[in-house]
């Protein structure tokens, strides 16, 4: 990292709105949980079939809170909002707050704002996990969890647990070290996932649909596992904040004020891996939530974590169950294909717009 | 409250198989104002690693207030000792005031975050080192020197009865390095802050620290007041350089 003397271009001057919005953190969370409100009811209202949105609110208010509302919608109304798109959407925003965490965390831990949830190999771990699965003769399905789920998790974890150690034996100082560990393990696993897919046969077809990313099979026994596991890990991220609000200025910074590092990269690092895993394991590979929505929300409130952990988390749910609702509207395209149509282009735009440079 | 004491007894310290620092005995009382000088590679910033715990001694203590620095609880040692690097490198994009806040890391709540007297402790952290006008900047936009005044305030933000900086006045121009300067000096006579400074510039040190410690290889060879500490043959011997070139007490103009 080139310390301090890099030459710093002015910025652009930000927008008032945007000023005034920075010392309003508040609004902007209240803003952002309406935000996921309407996602969530558009969310169960669109589709191939649309369904009212005076049924939507009623269904949900007769089967999830108990109202007593009189059943004026056809049963097979209540069926697709009630097994089909209430897990989906409830799925979509839970791997929205995994991935938007993980991402801010990844950022902050590793101190390089181009880290998102993958950056350690959980990606190709992930992928080479389903890819073996798919390829092996049994196929163990019990209420919509399958092999592939347990693989994919496995091989998400296995991939950081083998960067893990593999860089803290490594002489050069510890982020570089994990960083291009993270890169060589990735880059190991994709070969070793290209040879599968290679051999894959008919089975190529499920491997690519899985790697893209999907939605369309979210299930209630999925959300029950999944959203539990995730729940955990990003607990201990957000109850982590004063540590990552440490580690901003180096870990040597760090541990002067008062910081255990060793203890807080572990704990911040396992929990970040955990609910990656869980994510990817549920819904495969979707690429630009991790990396944009902590960077978007940085850019508005600042690096402090207190304020970008629960920001990022809520805008990560609207956001990527805003980006399910895109991709199945015109049939059934992969939703990691449009966060990335989305994200890129708006990323790039953010960045010229602010001229957010980074010393590295 | 008065500064904390800070005594180093027999202190050795190895990088490998080299001995960097031997038998260093040394002893601040509370709110003392003590500059450590040397060449290049004489050991002053390995000695103060040592005192930070950032690096492990081969021998000897290092004692705060009587306790030894290992035995500390991180959080205690944190709001007792503030360290501020020669250059901070700013990871992300933040704004003064977000740098100073992060001085009351060690104080604030783990969970619920920074309380009323962490806020309060911030803006007067900002006051005292004369930044109110940089408060809403970009870290990134300051100069250096501008940036070197954010960090001391984030240190002072920690409110640490002991303050060890290395070469806090590096890459700065004159009058940032007065400023800094000027601004340890207060923080020693009149809050009784506890400061030892790694320096280079032989004359800032002089004029400003009424203690100053000199290294070389290794060794402290020196201790005492600047006229005592550095004398001609002093500097034709540790820095191998003509004693005319620095100007000494003797030889300092008037401020």
């Amino acid at each position: 990292m080139n310390a301090g003397v890099a030459a710093t271009r002015p910025a652009v001057a930000r927008p008032a709105w945007l000023e005034s919005m920075r010392h309003r953190p508040l609004v902007l969370g209240l803003a952002g949980l309406g935000l996921v409100g309407i996602v969530f009811v558009a969310g169960i209202t669109l589709g191939n079939v649309p369904v009212a949105v005076s049924d939507t609110i009623a269904i949900l208010a007769h089967r999830l809170l108990g109202w007593p509302v009189e059943v004026t919608w056809a049963a097979s109304a209540e069926t697709i909002v009630m097994e089909l798109r209430l897990p989906r959407v409830l799925m979509a925003m839970t791997v929205g707050v995994a991935l938007a965490l993980a991402g801010a965390t990844f950022q902050g831990l590793l101190r390089n704002p181009l880290a998102d949830p993958y950056v350690l190999g959980t990606a190709s771990g992930a992928a080479l996990g389903a890819a073996i699965a798919l390829m092996l003769p049994i196929q163990v399905a019990l209420l919509g969890f399958g092999l592939l789920h347990l693989f994919a998790f496995g091989g998400a974890l296995a991939a950081v647990a083998v960067v893990y150690r593999l860089s803290r034996l490594g002489a050069l100082n510890s982020l570089t070290s994990v960083l291009l560990t993270g890169y060589a393990v990735g880059s190991l696993l994709a070969a070793g996932l290209a040879m599968t897919m290679y051999l894959a046969g008919s089975n190529l077809r499920q491997i690519f649909f899985y790697l893209l990313g999907s939605f369309s099979l979210a299930s209630w026994p999925q959300v029950a596992i999944g959203v539990p596991i995730i729940a955990l890990g990003c607990a201990v991220i957000l109850s982590r904040a004063r540590s990552l609000n440490g580690l901003l200025l180096g870990e040597e910074t760090a541990a002067h004020l008062g910081i255990d590092v060793r203890r807080e990269r572990l704990l911040l690092l396992g929990a970040a891996s955990l609910v990656t895993a869980a994510a990817v394991a549920m819904s495969g590979l979707i690429g630009f939530v991790g990396l944009v929505v902590p960077h978007l929300v940085r850019l508005v409130v600042g690096p402090n974590a207190r304020l970008l952990l629960p920001l990022a988390a809520i805008y990560g749910a609207a956001f990527l169950a805003l980006a399910d609702l895109a991709a199945r509207m015109p049939g059934e395209l992969p939703v990691g294909v449009v966060t990335a149509v989305v994200g890129a282009p708006f990323f790039l735009y953010l960045l010229r717009r602010f001229r957010a440079g980074y010393e590295l | 409250m008065s500064g904390s004491e800070l005594e180093i007894r027999g202190l050795a310290l190895d990088y490998g198989a080299r001995r960097v620092l031997d038998a260093i005995d040394l002893r601040l009382r509370g709110g003392e104002m003590v500059a450590l000088l040397g060449p290049n590679g004489a050991g002053k910033s390995s000695l103060l690693r040592c005192v930070t715990g950032a690096a492990r001694p081969a021998a000897g203590t290092v004692l705060v207030d009587g306790v030894p620095v290992d035995e500390f609880e991180r959080g205690t040692l944190a709001r007792r000792m503030a360290v501020v690097p020669g250059q901070t490198v700013v990871g992300f994009p933040m704004r003064v005031e977000e740098l100073v806040a992060l001085g009351r890391v060690p104080h604030e709540h783990p969970l619920l975050g920074p309380r009323g007297a962490d806020r309060a402790a911030i803006g007067a952290a900002i006051e005292r080192v004369g930044i109110g006008h940089l408060r809403a900047r970009e870290v990134r936009e300051l100069s250096l020197g501008e940036r070197q005044l954010a960090v001391l305030a984030m240190a002072v933000a920690q409110g640490a009865r002991l303050l060890l900086l290395d070469e806090p006045t590096v890459h700065l121009d004159l009058r940032h390095q007065v400023a800094v300067m000027e601004l340890l000096r207060d923080l020693s006579v009149r809050d009784g802050v506890t400061v030892l400074a790694v320096l280079h510039d032989v004359t800032l040190a002089s004029h400003f620290a009424p203690r100053l410690v000199l290294l070389d290889g290794g060794r402290l060879i020196a201790d005492g007041p600047p006229a005592e500490v550095l004398t001609a043959e002093r500097i034709r011997d540790v820095y191998g350089v003509d004693p005319a070139l620095v100007m000494t007490p003797t030889s300092r103009v008037p401020a």
